[in-house]
């Protein structure tokens, strides 16, 4: 009966859906993210220009693009961080930038590049601290704000160094603090710009096999920037490659990781070859032709 | 954990408090008693405890009363009030800018005071004494209002541009004082000099009452900033993700540690190590949130006035050395000390 179980394993998405995560939010739920039209200046300078796309809920998309390029300015205006020059974002029916931030802080979460901790703080108090859009001045500490971290702590997997202060802590079990920082504000739509950056490789893997399996077993919509090309590759469901403040590309990585995108967005000639494994596209730079004179 | 959450109306108010910071503010609380009995006792003109005891039950127009009622009360009272608004000053403003050398003297509140108060002693020498604080207080808003304007960019502006030119700022209202206390008549000068040291040695009663309307007027923002301030501290990117109107409550807030810092200028005159120094020793009694580090800092600026005008005018009576200058004295070696233990630490 394939239908019945069609249903059978929707029921258990459902059940996976619900008892992950938890918004106890009021408003728009279904979260797909569109930007429409998105250009974000600083000053005179245009830094990104008409970019629309959507990461669709579900989804882990990935932002690439060479240094400069406007990917990190893009997620910033996303999170309301930078004003709009011109067009709208919008999370469901909500409208990001006419929307009170307040509200806003309830969908939509953000870690930024190279986070810095209060001093002495402790891996639970930075957890706690994600609770900040659901407490007010009298109402600062709920029994939902201590579920949420519980929960949050757990699926990062920084339960057991709980008590310790973030500075003990190694690069990337940090990054896993911060990451559940984000969780605990239990919105529908997470970015976060270049969460791997100077971590060691299965560091790295770790931390996008967590957020790929936020995206995809929470029905969360999660939006990184990146720029190593190959672990972005190996995690996205979606792919959207930028070159001077445009967007070039859009779409599924065997899409858009193709030996002509990465020569004219990042100048490199490399090859792409499937990964063993998984099939999925691996970049590898052509360097049998670079003299030392390239370097 | 040995927090417990203090819950009312099913979960409406719900407060978290730390175990910890709850004994410390204890302790504190205790030290202030100590050093308010040693205070009223202590001094050019000592009673023994009996003598103190029997003085406050029962006030009359004895030296002894007077000496405690219309000196010693208000003076050890006005000095806890001094240091607590210092110290919350340089709390708030350490917290804002995620630097821990922001003080209130940083932002131009200490040098714009002094600035307004010398030219009253030097320039015009007929004005009253009364209208010193009033001086001193408009100043010190005036000239940090301006380094915020200055400070502000078009885009979120950085803690380090606001430091940079709370600096500078700071630095040329303080070559023209200078410069007045240089050119000015010489006794004028030296009136100016007394209150610039910073001390309480002048206080009465009327200065302690407008101390502690100016507090109660505070504490509801105070209570207001300690949400913001815990959004701040972890910079302006996650304060906006909060859900912070980034622009708008920073400004109060510094608004806030500015006012706070102005009001115990213009009674005290300026003591900007305690802003700096009080924050950093009660953040190393013991780590606490944002609240609970604001009532730390209070509580430890306070002991430390109290106890340097304590030591100031019994260390050598009948000679007086103003609180600003033994708190200083003694403060330095103790921050010193405390940052080369961080430093064995190596958590920089």
């Amino acid at each position: 009966m394939p239908l019945l179980g069609g249903l059978r394993i929707c029921d258990i998405w459902c059940l996976i859906i619900f008892v992950g995560y938890h918004p106890n939010t009021t408003g728009a739920e279904l979260a797909d993210l569109k930007a429409n039209n998105v250009s974000v200046a600083y000053g005179a300078t245009k830094i990104v220009s008409e970019a629309s796309f959507t990461a669709d809920q579900g989804d882990l998309t990935v932002l690439v693009g060479p240094n400069g390029c406007g990917k990190s300015t893009l997620l910033k205006a996303i999170a309301r961080v930078l004003p709009l020059q011109q067009g709208q974002v919008r999370l469901g029916q909500l409208n990001v930038h006419k929307t009170p931030t307040k509200k806003v802080a309830k969908q939509l979460a953000l870690l930024p590049q190279g986070p810095i901790a209060p001093e002495g703080l402790t891996v639970r108090e930075l957890v706690s601290q994600g609770r900040f859009p659901h407490q007010n001045l009298l109402r600062q500490w709920s029994k939902q704000d201590a579920e949420a971290v519980d929960r949050s702590m757990a699926r990062a997997n920084v339960t057991d160094f709980a008590d310790l202060p973030i500075a003990e802590l190694s690069g990337g079990q940090r990054q896993r603090c911060w990451i559940a920082m984000i969780l605990a504000q239990e919105t529908p739509v997470l970015l976060l710009d270049e969460p791997t950056t100077f971590l060691d490789l299965k560091v790295q893997v770790d931390l996008m096999a967590l957020l790929r399996d936020i995206a995809h077993n929470e029905g969360r919509t999660v939006l990184v920037v990146l720029h190593d090309l190959n672990v972005a590759a190996s995690f996205a469901d979606r792919m959207i490659m930028m070159k001077s403040g445009r967007i070039v590309a859009n779409g599924h990585v065997k899409d858009v990781l193709t030996p002509q995108n990465l020569k004219n967005v990042f100048d490199l000639k490399a090859d792409i070859v499937p990964a063993p494994e998984t099939g999925l596209p691996v970049c590898v730079p052509q360097t049998a032709a670079l003299g030392h004179s390239h370097l | 954990m040995t927090d417990f959450v203090l819950s009312l109306a099913k979960e409406r108010i719900s407060i978290k408090l730390q175990n910890k910071v709850l004994w410390v503010t204890a302790t504190l609380l205790c030290m202030l008693c100590i050093i308010c009995a040693l205070s009223l006792g202590w001094g050019s003109f000592d009673m023994a405890p009996m003598d103190v005891i029997k003085v406050l039950l029962h006030p009359d127009e004895q030296t002894e009363s007077v000496v405690i009622w219309q000196l010693r009360i208000p003076r050890f009272l006005a000095a806890c009030f001094v240091g607590a608004l210092f110290a919350m000053s340089g709390a708030i403003l350490q917290n804002v800018t995620r630097n821990p050398i922001a003080d209130p003297s940083l932002v131009g509140v200490s040098q714009g005071a002094s600035l307004a108060v010398v030219s009253l002693i030097i320039v015009w020498p007929d004005v009253p004494v009364g209208l010193r604080p009033p001086a001193a207080f408009a100043g010190g808003i005036i000239a940090s209002l301006l380094v915020q304007t200055l400070a502000m960019g078009k885009q979120s502006s950085e803690s380090m541009r606001f430091i940079l030119i709370g600096i500078g700022v700071a630095a040329m209202i303080s070559a023209v004082t200078s410069a007045m206390l240089t050119y000015g008549n010489i006794n004028q000068a030296m009136s100016a000099l007394g209150w610039l040291a910073g001390s309480v040695h002048t206080v009465t009663w009327s200065t302690c009452f407008n101390l502690a309307v100016c507090f109660a007027m505070s504490l509801p923002a105070i209570f207001w900033s300690i949400r913001p301030m815990s959004a701040l501290q972890f910079g302006p990117e996650i304060s906006i993700a909060f859900g912070l109107r980034l622009r708008r409550d920073r400004f109060l807030v510094i608004t806030l540690a500015v006012a706070l810092a102005a009001f115990a200028v213009s009674a005290a005159g300026p003591m900007g190590f305690i802003g700096l120094l009080a924050p950093q020793l009660a953040q190393r009694l013991t780590p606490a949130g944002t609240g609970g580090r604001l009532v730390l800092s209070a509580l430890t600026g306070a002991v430390l006035v109290a106890s340097a005008d304590l030591i100031g005018r019994t260390l050598a009576a009948p000679l007086q050395f103003p609180a600003g200058l033994v708190s200083a004295v003694l403060g330095v070696p103790l921050f010193v000390y405390l940052i080369i233990q961080r430093a064995k630490t190596s958590q920089l």
